[in-house]
């Protein structure tokens, strides 16, 4: 027995000694390394060693680090070992924990080391169960009441063990989980009622100890109560609400929120509590009379903090307002959450919202944080629409139980306790906390007094800007309950800060008052003259206070003689604001428009002074202030286009206003026209087009500056001229976009008598400006000729070469940065007037602005019903722009095909055709045919396109300089196909007949053959077969361009030559079968062979179908192109001619070509062989070639040469 | 409290345990303070280091002793036993490791039942890198146990300062007490995108007024 004793007393000194090294900082590595391992082999070793060593080292007479560590490899034995120990010795050491509390408690003792104690005997009946817990618990009960810190153990205790099963359990597997759960529910009579008896005794004993200056022993007792209220939290969450209004402790809890040492910790317990969820089962009413009596608890102490706190900022220390923050959060939960609790009760409820108001309207911003999102949730659910509701403040889980209805009477019942008085105090509220406290003016902070601004400092509450639109939220939600209650407070804030900044001495300083106030302004119109809301249309009354308050602030804006351009600007946006108002308040538009102009005028014109940038701003602002008040303005603003029309024109003579500004009033005009007729429409074209219209035609500056390139070149020299024409012709598109048919004019029956209404409101402008139009783009056009270009001088060549954004859209490198000082934006400046003397960049910037908006203008005119083709000179328009199509560079040849010549050939009437079509189509295609022959042939040959683009390009990379070119290359070649699809599209074609459908090889009768000419009355591929100016280069297109890597253009491409198969199967056109049945053949077949036609493949061999099945018996070039392929025999093409007359089915034809394809050039077109296709037919894949059966080839001198190619 | 036999500083000190899931960042995150990294005393094997780093604030100049553990060991080892004494705590995990956000519970149960009411941060740790596995929304825990939350990066010291300022604060019973001067941090190794790492942190803040999830686990379902 002695020896026995004596070797646990070794083994723990050994351990105790392990430990110490461990910890100690000034060990050495290896001497702390080997003092873990020892300690590794004892938690490892003999359960019963480590067992009867840590409870030794667990006593008094050791140091805190030792004891700590004993404690855990205690719970480690528990939690890890537990099975290797017997029955009775768990009972043993379960009872050995127990007397350990018992020990422990000790005046002098550890906080931490009382809380192991504790969480050790946790543990254990965590691993043990039921069975030991319903033992111990009276045990628990008598220790309690022994003493304080025997009571503040056996709390620690009773705080550990159920967050140890509910929330700490990833060891429990589920049915243990739940076994531990019910045992503890079901003590949860004894346990709570033990912990409100140990709340009440101790907190009664700590008043009593500290009342008698035994200042100690009132300590202990404080530290039981607090340790009470932190296990009473671990049940706060999930224990029923009901048990704990029995057990007292509600009461409890209430009553120690008085107590400035337990408060904090009390007020825990309401926040854990607060947003508890209603039971759906029988204990709803319980459950609700819980709820009701915290509130009736927080309630009070929220009376009496805003009581105290109402008497001045200096009465009050930072823990009360910490105190009262988190009182205000657990209110803050109760109403979003719990509001049926106290929705019945006349009197509770509106005291609730009172007090909730008051939090509100606190100067403190933690708590008017807090309380703001109880407001938000309230006034969004009342406003919200019936059964639209998804978490209802106001009857959380009613729907359930109640139906909707009872949901919307709740509802109802609550709005009529958000009174006037409520509304407007929110508002009060809300407008001066729009500021930050940042940028207010000294001054103004003083003027505050006690208010709490928002601040940067503040921490975990996100932005400011998400803090203001909150409030934006809240204003806009009040403003749509009362709106006459937000209208006049808002009248009444904006009035008292206008009057203010009027005493200014400095009043541009002190703006952010009186901008934050226009988001506020912006917010209650929206919310007030919303059509949806219905407390508006409800009453005629409101609405003519409604009228007559904003009248009142409208007038009072009018009446401001600001010439500021700072104050200007927020004047401006205060006008913006009113919008809504004045679409139902027509009366007051005209003062707002006389006014906006009065602020226009009153800025002065930015012309040498560039650093003005406020001016000009504040300018533009007003200029855009047109656009936006037209919009929400509706039709109210249109009795006064006219005025603002003759206005504008007015001052555009007087030179007191820019082009640019005239060009953003001009798009208000559109906007507001957009509402209006036709008829209106007219008008207001009109009076926006004629004062250009004048300056445009007239021959003065057109015969000086478009009379060659001589002049164009002085023209860039001339920045005010140069400017004024870009802005005319930006506007002049603008108004064609906004007053074009949405959907392209597709009716080929597109002539009408020439007495008809145009439709489009814009036909009779076409003719003043698209004549000058044509003249500038000549002379654009004629500056890349090589005779032109060589005289210019440097800085207009210059400007010719593509800029670096172009560059860097081209090479994909969207985010790259520019050069330092390189202002050449992607976007042509849009204030640009032009007062400084153009540079290359200014000069390139006109250059793409001009060619932008003038192939759009000619584009967009032809949309304009047929004024365009039949008023307009079409050698004019072909003059300008074919006369230098061969200097063009590729982009700008690609950019005229898409924006002028593909609406052109679309919209062309079909008694035009023969005037236009040949005229304008035949120099493009020569050129583009040619152009684009020899860089794809370099390109494949050599590696680089050579696109005339990038010839002045030095700077970058061959490699760089090669990307470039082949994009450009491209992107012209899918072009130059879009412009072949559009022609071939079949509202251009209706004179081109269906195939039939059955397939079957049907020969056609000779008789029924069509001469080319009929189908070209209403066929434009057939035109352009007709005139052989226009078909040789389109025709030598197609076939190279099955030879480009280009998979985009053989697929637009393909439509075009769809439609020459079939007018080459229903005419007689010799020389068109020809070129289908053979030279289309071949290069089809051809095309197949490159893999980036793959996506195209099955057009691809549908058009090959159709040229075998209709043409071969009519020319015999379909049978000698599939001889000429490399692995076909004889007897492949009969058998296929064979399964062809066999089927009745377009779709297994073209199967059975595909197969043939494949098997005559030995799998090797690429374009098929990444689909899989059934070969559903046998027997031509599987027919065995005799070996000694004679070839019997078809002897013909016109065989191409397919086989070399393969 | 200062190191046994450490050289006392005449200023306040105070000890900060650093514990999280290995492989978080926690050394790291200490190591960016240079004046830190250089007056470090010891580097043992296992264990702990522990750093002083120094802040400048409106008050005077304030300590911070980093007791920098190691996260290895789960349960039962002698992490416990450098938690006593300990006067604030920062809980890391790692956003682009599920698992150490999981383990944060167990990480603040430990610290909790040793300390004795001290303010804690919980820091999240890496935001820097894009494949975050824990989003910003889906961290509730430190609003059930009253902790300040803070998305870091130690590698570019988005936010270094925050969690000594907050822990400084609550030390000193101050809530108006500020850094004035930086300390000294290494430079940063990754840049962070902070147009994202704002969405991130509005992300957080909406979530803060939607109700609690009953149950963590379901987040990650």
């Amino acid at each position: 027995m002695e020896d026995s004793v004596s070797s646990s007393n070794m083994n723990a000194t050994n351990v105790a000694q392990a430990i110490h090294t461990a910890l100690d900082w000034a060990s050495t590595p290896n001497a702390r390394q080997n003092a873990v391992a020892f300690l590794d082999s004892i938690k490892n070793g003999d359960v019963r060693v480590l067992a009867n060593t840590s409870f030794l080292l667990v006593k008094k007479s050791w140091s805190s680090e030792i004891r700590l560590h004993a404690f855990k490899m205690l719970q480690h034995l528990v939690r890890l070992r537990w099975e290797e120990l017997r029955p009775a010795e768990h009972k043993n050491f379960a009872n050995l924990s127990v007397d350990l509390m018992s020990e422990i408690a000790d005046p002098c003792e550890n906080w931490a080391l009382k809380s192991q104690t504790a969480a050790l005997v946790a543990e254990v009946v965590r691993r043990e169960g039921l069975n030991l817990w319903q033992e111990m618990l009276p045990s628990l009960v008598s220790l309690s009441s022994k003493g304080p810190i025997e009571a503040e153990l056996v709390a620690m205790m009773l705080r550990w063990l159920p967050e140890d099963i509910t929330v700490h359990n990833e060891d429990l597997e589920g049915d243990r989980r739940r076994l531990l759960l019910r045992g503890l529910t079901q003590s949860l009579p004894e346990i709570l009622p033990l912990l409100y008896t140990l709340l009440e005794r101790h907190f009664t004993a700590a008043m009593n100890e500290a009342g008698r200056k035994q200042m100690d022993i009132a300590k202990q007792h404080a530290a039981t109560v607090t340790a009470t209220l932190n296990a009473v939290n671990a049940y706060a969450e999930w224990a029923p609400l009901s048990d704990f209004a029995k057990s007292g402790i509600i009461h409890g809890c209430g009553v120690l929120l008085s107590a400035p040492d337990f408060r904090l910790h009390a007020s825990e317990f309401f926040k854990l509590v607060s947003p508890r969820k209603r039971p759906i089962d029988a204990s709803a009413s319980e459950f609700d009379q819980a709820m009701s009596s915290i509130f009736q608890i927080l309630m009070n102490v929220s009376r009496e903090f805003l009581y105290r706190s109402g008497s001045g900022p200096g009465s009050m220390d930072e823990g009360e307002y910490e105190f009262a923050e988190f009182i205000c959060e657990s209110m803050v939960s109760l109403g979003s959450y719990n509001l049926q609790s106290i929705a019945g009760d006349s009197t509770i409820l509106p005291l609730y919202l009172e007090q909730m108001l008051g939090f509100f309207q606190h100067f403190k911003f933690g708590i008017h944080f807090q309380s703001m999102h109880f407001w938000l949730v309230l006034m969004r659910d009342l406003m919200s629409k019936p059964k639209n509701s998804t978490h209802s403040a106001a009857d959380s889980s009613a729907v359930s139980s109640t139906g909707s209805g009872e949901v919307e009477n709740a509802k109802k019942k609550t709005l009529s306790f958000v009174s006037d008085d409520f509304c407007g105090a929110i508002l009060d509220t809300s407008f001066p906390r729009m500021l930050k406290r940042e940028k207010i003016l000294h001054e103004t902070a003083i003027s505050l007094g006690a208010l709490e601004l928002w601040s940067d400092d503040f921490e975990g509450k996100g932005t400011f800007s998400q803090y203001r639109s909150r409030l934006l939220e809240l204003i806009r939600f009040v403003s749509f309950y009362k709106p006459l209650i937000a209208a006049t407070k808002v009248s009444e804030k904006i009035d008292t800060i206008i009057k203010g900044l009027l005493l200014s001495s400095a009043p541009t300083q002190d703006l952010a008052v009186m901008e934050s106030m226009q988001l506020a302004l912006e917010n209650v119109v929206n919310a007030a003259f919303d059509g949806s809301n219905d407390f508006t249309k409800a009453n005629a009354e409101v609405q003519l206070a409604l009228c007559r308050t904003f009248e009142g602030l409208l007038q009072q804006f009018i009446s401001l003689k600001w010439t500021e351009p700072a104050l200007v600007e927020v004047l401006v946006h205060y006008l913006d604001a009113m919008g809504p108002f004045l679409k139902y308040f027509p009366d007051a538009v005209g003062s707002v428009i006389n006014k906006l102009f009065e602020l226009l005028t009153s800025i002065p014109l930015v012309i040498k002074d560039m650093s003005m940038h406020n001016a000009r701003h504040a300018r533009l602002q007003t200029c855009t202030s047109f656009i936006r008040i037209a919009k929400t303005a509706d039709k109210s603003i249109l009795p006064h286009m006219k005025g603002i029309a003759d206005t504008m024109g007015c001052l555009q003579r007087e030179g007191r206003l820019l082009q640019g500004e005239h060009n953003l009033l001009g798009e208000a005009f559109l906007v507001m026209a957009s509402s209006a007729g036709i008829q209106q429409q007219q008008d207001v074209l009109r009076w926006l087009l004629e004062p250009l219209s004048i300056q445009w035609t007239q021959s003065e500056w057109q015969d000086k500056y478009l009379s060659g390139p001589h002049g164009l070149v002085q023209l860039c020299s001339d920045a005010p001229v140069m400017w004024s024409i870009f802005h005319t012709l930006t506007f002049f598109e603008r108004a064609l976009k906004r007053s074009g048919l949405k959907k392209a004019n597709w009716n080929s029956e597109n002539s009408s008598t020439p007495n008809s209404t145009p439709l489009n409101p814009m036909a009779s402008h076409i003719s003043w400006m698209v004549t000058p139009l044509l003249k500038l783009l000549r002379c654009i056009h004629s500056l890349w000729s090589p005779s032109v270009s060589q005289a210019l001088p440097g800085e207009v060549r210059a400007a010719m070469v593509m800029g670096d954004v172009e560059r860097f859209s081209l090479l994909g490198e969207g985010n790259s940065k520019l050069p330092k000082g390189v202002t050449d934006g992607s976007k042509v400046d849009m204030n640009k007037e032009g007062y400084a003397e153009p540079n290359e960049s200014d000069i390139r910037n006109w250059f793409k602005g001009i060619r932008d908006s003038g192939y759009n203008v000619l584009g967009l005119s032809t949309t304009v019903g047929d004024s365009f083709f039949k008023y307009l000179d079409v050698h004019s328009v072909a003059v300008a722009l074919m006369e230098n199509i061969q200097s063009m560079e590729f982009r700008h040849i690609r950019q005229l095909v898409h924006s002028t010549l593909i609406p052109l050939v679309k919209n062309c009437p079909l008694d035009m055709w023969e005037i236009w079509l040949e005229k304008l189509l035949h120099p493009l295609f020569v050129h583009a045919q040619q152009a684009l022959s020899c860089s794809w042939s370099s390109l494949l040959q050599d590696g680089r396109a050579k696109v005339p683009d990038v010839h002045d390009i030095l700077s970058g990379s061959d490699l760089k300089v090669e990307v470039m070119e082949e994009t450009i290359l491209r992107d012209l070649t899918r072009e130059m196909c879009s412009l072949l699809s559009v022609i071939a599209s079949p509202p251009l074609n209706t004179g081109i007949p269906s195939l039939e459908q059955s397939g079957h090889v049907s020969r056609l009768d000779m008789s029924s053959l069509k001469n080319l000419d009929t189908v070209a009355s209403c066929s434009m591929v057939g035109f352009l077969l007709k005139h052989e100016g226009l078909a040789l280069p389109t025709l030598r297109m197609c076939l190279e361009a099955f030879t480009w890597t280009d998979g985009e253009a053989v697929t637009k491409i393909s439509s075009y030559c769809s439609a020459l198969v079939v007018l080459a199967i229903v005419t007689n056109h010799a020389e068109l079968i020809e070129y289908v049945s053979r030279d289309l053949f071949t290069s089809i077949i051809k095309g197949l062979a490159l893999e980036s036609n793959a996506i195209i493949s099955a057009d691809l061999v549908g058009i090959c179908r159709e040229i075998f099945v209709y043409l071969c018996d009519r020319h015999p070039a379909p049978r000698q192109v599939l001889m000429s392929l490399p692995n076909i025999t004889t007897h492949d093409l009969v058998a296929f001619e064979e399964s062809l007359t066999k089927t009745f089915s377009p779709k297994e034809q073209k199967q059975l070509t595909r197969s043939l394809f494949q098997l005559a050039t030995g799998n090797k077109l690429k374009a098929l062989a990444a689909q899989k296709t059934v070969n559903i037919i046998t027997n031509v894949s599987t027919r065995p070639r005799p070996a000694n059966a004679p070839e019997s080839k078809v002897d013909d001198g016109d065989v191409v040469g397919l086989a070399a190619i393969m | 409290m200062a190191l046994p036999n450490q050289q006392t500083v005449d200023y306040p000190s105070f000890k900060l345990v650093i514990v999280g899931d290995g492989g978080t960042g926690k050394t790291t995150f200490v190591k960016r303070h240079l004046t830190g990294e250089f007056e470090k005393k010891y580097e043992p094997t296992i264990g702990v280091e522990v750093h002083p780093l120094d802040f400048f604030t409106n008050c005077g100049k304030i300590r911070f002793y980093c007791w920098d553990t190691a996260g290895q060991e789960k349960f039962g080892g002698l992490r416990d036993g450098y938690y006593i004494h300990g006067q604030c705590a920062i809980i890391m995990f790692d956003v682009t490791a599920r698992l150490t956000y999981k383990n944060v519970p167990t990480w603040h149960r430990d610290l909790c039942r040793v300390c004795e009411n001290i303010p804690i941060v919980l820091c999240g740790n890496k935001v820097d890198v894009k494949n975050r596995q824990v989003k910003a929304k889906q961290v509730t825990f430190h609003r059930k146990k009253n902790l300040q939350y803070y998305e870091i990066s130690a590698k570019s010291n988005y936010n270094f300062e925050k969690p000594f300022l907050y822990l400084a604060r609550k030390l000193a019973g101050d809530a108006n007490l500020h850094f004035v001067e930086s300390p000294a941090l290494a430079p940063p190794e990754v840049q962070i995108d902070l147009a994202a790492q704002q969405q991130h942190e509005a992300e957080l803040l909406a979530a803060a007024s939607q109700p609690l999830p009953d149950d963590d686990d379901d987040q990650f379902e």
